[in-house]
């Protein structure tokens, strides 16, 4: 081709100009309070659109009326003067994730909030609001997501795919227990794959947060986990949009075929601030000043944790909300809702706490309904007599005052529930694996410490794994698979724990 | 109010006095205030509005007419868009100007 050629070819490229018109709806500010802008006009504005203001601030529509939509800024409400345009975008708000994002702290619009420049590279956008996995895209939950606290996986264990709730008052232990669930990740137990975890704070103190991340960055936790932020001085809208953001970001893993668990921490705050949103954008107040709607907030978010099944690539969601109650108070209106919105509730009571019983977990009021089959077999095993040892103490346990009064039987039942109330006892980051609860579960669940001092079970636990190593290496190597205990396995192990026990005494 | 505002016209699209001095007449300051932004959005609602760059009001006016059947043509000339057309109907606005076009390329570059 001759260079004249092209030159005419360029020329006449550059006449017809393509005219792309831009179309857009627009409205203008009313006015603004609180957070909340009323426009007027954006007819074709959906609700939970994203919209943009005249100086680039953004904005979701949170209700539609005849005459004005209210409108959440996502920002600051400093100048928004009365009379600014407003447009649509037609588009939901949405997410940038990738694994980019491991070992960040971010808000719920994925800017950095740990100082550091964030570029997240080969990003998909999810959207924060997603209607949950329907039922023939899911499967049971069979596959244990380990705690690494003895008591959860034994009396409430957790599946890949379950949601479980905390419940408790302030100061019983509840981040602690997510924090050590979070923590556990890194061990790989069972030869399970990885977990990615994400952990949302929503409505608390920064310096509560901040201790969080350097406990997990201590911990070597930070390389699988993301951490979602809207402290307590943060807009209620950006604590509202927070778990709706961990939320996506853990489907995005699970629908990569990944196991994903997030945490939220917690949705009693999360609830205050939609009610404090629902108020501001005049919607009926409820019971307790909740709007209609704040049962659905919570089920919309819940149910999105899942089992995917093999055809959809396998991957799972587990959710673990925080509920705070007031005064042990689990009947009041946001704990219950969330109760039966759960497959299952770990209670955290002050007393036991305050009684030195750490994690305070409730035995009694604590359950998981689906959880039971996520258990390893030799877990499952073991747990079942404890279980009911147990249950039996307790019941006996008021008894117990009378001492000497009481039969032989009842005084070794009384003992050896002691025994095992003292092997449930867990201390702060120092989660355990499979095979090291499922043998000191068993030592106390069938009564081979019955002779050991009570205040000789915490030496006991920490030294009869390494001595099993040790001593009966084969033994040990047969354990670690999980798999159900035959009879000739379980006598070898009473006999080598109950040798052992001697020398604790 | 909406339908207050519809009622105020005529089908020629001018005010009827008649009615709109009855409901003047009978609504309280604060209802006064709610009619006057309804009429206000209904005016806009059927006013079509056409800015455009440069000469050749009568002969875009026109083609543009066809567009919005029943609705009142308002053209002015606004030599800031640079060139091109913009044109506002109730809440929607197609911008077909220079300037529309370059204020769209700055926001793409924003969000690269």
């Amino acid at each position: 081709m001759k260079a004249e050629d092209l030159v005419k070819q360029i020329e006449l490229k550059l006449q017809t100009a393509e005219v792309r018109p831009a179309v857009a709806n627009v409205g203008h500010v009313v006015s603004v309070g609180d957070g909340i802008v009323k426009a007027d006009g954006l007819s074709r504005a959906g609700y939970g659109e994203l919209v943009q203001l005249e100086d680039g601030r953004l904005g979701l529509v949170m209700s539609l009326d005849e005459d004005f939509a209210s409108i959440l800024l996502l920002s600051e409400e400093s100048s928004v003067p009365e009379g600014m345009e407003i447009k649509t975008t037609g588009t939901l708000l949405s997410l940038h994730v990738s694994d980019d994002l491991f070992g960040r702290v971010i808000d719920p619009f994925g800017s950095p909030l740990d100082g550091r420049p964030l570029s997240v590279a080969n990003w998909t956008a999810v959207p924060l609001e997603r209607i949950a996995p329907g039922v023939t895209q899911r499967a049971p939950v069979e596959v244990p997501l380990k705690t690494g606290i003895k008591v959860v996986d034994a009396l409430t264990p957790i599946g890949r795919g379950q949601r479980q709730l905390i419940v408790g008052d302030r100061n019983t232990g509840k981040t602690a227990l997510v924090v050590d669930t979070i923590i556990n990740q890194r061990s790989l137990d069972l030869d399970l794959p990885q977990v990615v975890c994400v952990y949302c704070a929503i409505g608390q103190k920064r310096g509560s947060i901040a201790r969080t991340v350097a406990k997990l960055a201590e911990e070597r936790a930070m390389g699988y986990t993301i951490v979602v932020v809207a402290s307590s001085s943060t807009p209620a809208a950006m604590q509202y949009l927070a778990p709706f953001a961990a939320c996506a970001i853990g489907e995005y893993f699970m629908e990569k075929g990944r196991d994903a668990l997030v945490v939220y921490d917690d949705l009693s705050k999360h609830a205050w601030a939609y009610r404090q949103l629902s108020l501001l954008l005049r919607r009926p107040a409820g019971r307790e000043a909740y709007p209609g709607d704040i049962f659905y907030l919570h089920s919309r978010l819940l149910e999105r944790a899942a089992k995917l099944s093999k055809a959809n690539g396998g991957g799972s969601l587990t959710a673990l909300p925080i509920i705070e109650t007031q005064a042990g108070d689990i009947s009041a209106y946001i704990p219950t809702n969330v109760i039966s919105i759960t497959d299952g509730q770990i209670y955290l009571e002050t007393d036991l706490f305050n009684a030195g019983q750490r994690p305070a977990v409730n035995a009694g009021l604590s359950v998981s309904r689906v959880g039971g089959k996520a258990q390893s077999k030799s877990f499952r095993q073991v747990s079942g007599l404890m279980r009911l040892e147990l249950a039996q103490y307790q019941s006996l346990a008021a008894f117990s005052q009378f001492g000497s009064d009481l039969d032989e039987a009842t005084q070794k039942r009384i003992n050896r529930g002691k025994r095992i109330v003292e092997i449930l006892k867990q201390p702060q980051f120092s989660p355990l694996g499979d095979l090291e609860q499922v043998i000191s579960i068993h030592a106390a669940g069938s009564g081979l410490l019955d002779e050991v001092p009570l205040e000789k079970i915490a030496e006991f636990e920490s030294r009869v794994m390494d001595h099993l190593r040790t001593s009966n290496a084969p033994l040990a190597q047969k354990l670690a698979g999980g798999g159900r205990m035959d009879d000739a396995t379980l006598k070898e192990l009473n006999e080598a724990v109950t040798a052992f026990a001697k020398t604790v005494r | 109010m909406n339908r207050l505002a519809e009622l105020s016209f005529t089908p020629a699209g001018e005010i009827d006095e008649e009615i709109a001095a009855r409901i003047v007449d009978n609504l309280s300051r604060s209802q006064l205030k709610s009619y006057l932004a309804a009429l206000r959005r209904e005016m806009r609602r059927r006013r079509v509005y056409v800015a455009i760059s440069g000469g050749r009001e009568s002969e875009v006016s026109g083609a543009i007419g066809e567009r919005y059947p029943g609705k009142e043509l308002s053209v002015y000339r606004d030599d800031g868009l640079g060139a091109g057309v913009k044109v506002s109907a109730g809440d929607d606005i197609v911008d077909a100007s220079v300037m529309g076009y370059l204020r769209e390329l700055l926001e793409e570059i924003g969000k690269a």
